[in-house]
């Protein structure tokens, strides 16, 4: 519900006429419990672009160069991609999106710690993810993701963390999260349509619960 | 041919070189788990290298198919003609395995019972003469 309300704002949001009330979200069919239709992710054709250059050339740049502090990639010992593998991981990693080691060398290349992050794009292939995510990278305990949620913290403009203001994949579009990017880009340049003021961080993440990465953006 | 679960438009699963063994196996009506002739580790799914050690040198280790529930999910939406629904698809904590763990369907249970570490036994389904998929039913514990 909240990353269909920041998709109300967003032009380029597929959903973002769509408003989405909990009635509206527990009248959706259950697909596997207990992910409902509107837990789960858009199917978009759609495309977008990322321009990585030196900081030099960036000068020189008509928009303003957003920088990249730190990219990890990884996966703890048991994950593979295949729909039969993550069957046999490790016990205390089970229900947990498995980007807690990502994101404590993410953390660590980018000389920065969750309390810094000002606005986030989490990978919301289903929303189970996005809570498990949210405690991986620290914003709070194991188990915490639910009530974290619940308090508002991802919601623009008020909350903690505001996250997936373009509407993520649940509401924008499903471009296999480079929109998140994208997103985090204009989040940091001020030209997203919720745009956080004076955020200076902005975390993105791909994928839980298979082999993952994650890049931190900052900007000047 | 044994009781049947599932129709004949579930999709079939294809082997490879490294899986074919583990489908024959079970054509033989034989559950294994693959075993690292190096260290010992166990492992599913079948794979060329052991994630332990690193050899490639590997056996078929049989196991009794008992085992209990680890972890299920309750699937509303079908994926062939006439799928049976609601389909539960659960993770099989299999016995006597060295931890290895299965995914698999249960049958033979209302899905509203389905718990958590729920006792469990192996139900072979011949899909066809030369395909067989293992089941998981409930047992006394």
């Amino acid at each position: 519900m909240t990353f269909r309300e920041h998709a109300s704002r967003n032009p380029r949001a597929v959903m973002g006429n769509k408003p989405m009330t909990l009635a509206d979200h527990q009248a959706s069919p259950m697909i596997a419990d207990p992910h409902r239709l509107f837990d789960c992710c858009l199917e978009s054709d759609g495309a977008c672009a990322l321009v990585v250059t030196t900081e030099e050339r960036a000068r020189d740049l008509a928009q303003r160069p957003i920088e990249i502090l730190a990219s990890e990639q990884g996966t703890p010992k048991g994950f593979a991609f295949g729909p039969f593998t993550n069957a046999n991981v490790a016990d205390e990693l089970y229900a947990t999106g498995a980007c807690e080691e990502l994101a404590n060398r993410l953390y660590a290349k980018a000389g920065v710690g969750p309390g810094d992050v000002d606005v986030a794009q989490i990978y919301d292939h289903f929303t189970g993810c996005v809570l498990m995510q949210l405690e991986d990278y620290g914003f709070c305990k194991r188990g915490e993701g639910g009530p974290l949620v619940d308090s508002g913290a991802l919601a623009w403009p008020n909350g903690s963390l505001p996250a997936n203001t373009h509407g993520g994949s649940l509401s924008e579009a499903y471009i296999h999260g480079l929109n998140h990017v994208v997103e985090g880009v204009r989040a940091l340049r001020g030209d997203s349509a919720n745009p956080v003021e004076g955020a200076e961080v902005c975390l993105v993440t791909s994928a839980a619960c298979v082999p993952s990465s994650a890049v931190m953006l900052g900007r000047r | 041919m044994s009781e049947r679960f599932f129709p004949d438009t579930m999709p079939s699963p294809v082997a490879d070189a490294t899986t074919l063994p583990w489908w024959q196996a079970a054509a033989e009506h034989r559950l294994v788990v693959q075993r690292c002739a190096a260290c010992g580790h166990t492992r599913l799914p079948p794979s060329p290298i052991c994630p332990e050690c690193r050899s490639a040198e590997a056996s078929w280790q049989q196991v009794s198919g008992r085992g209990e529930v680890y972890t299920y999910t309750i699937v509303h939406r079908p994926i062939a003609a006439n799928q049976p629904l609601p389909t539960v698809i659960a993770v099989i904590a299999l016995e006597g395995a060295g931890g290895v763990r299965l995914i698999s369907n249960l049958v033979g249970i209302d899905p509203t019972a389905v718990r958590i570490g729920l006792p469990v036994e192996l139900v072979w389904e011949d899909m066809s003469a030369d395909l067989a998929i293992p089941r998981f039913r409930p047992r006394a514990a």
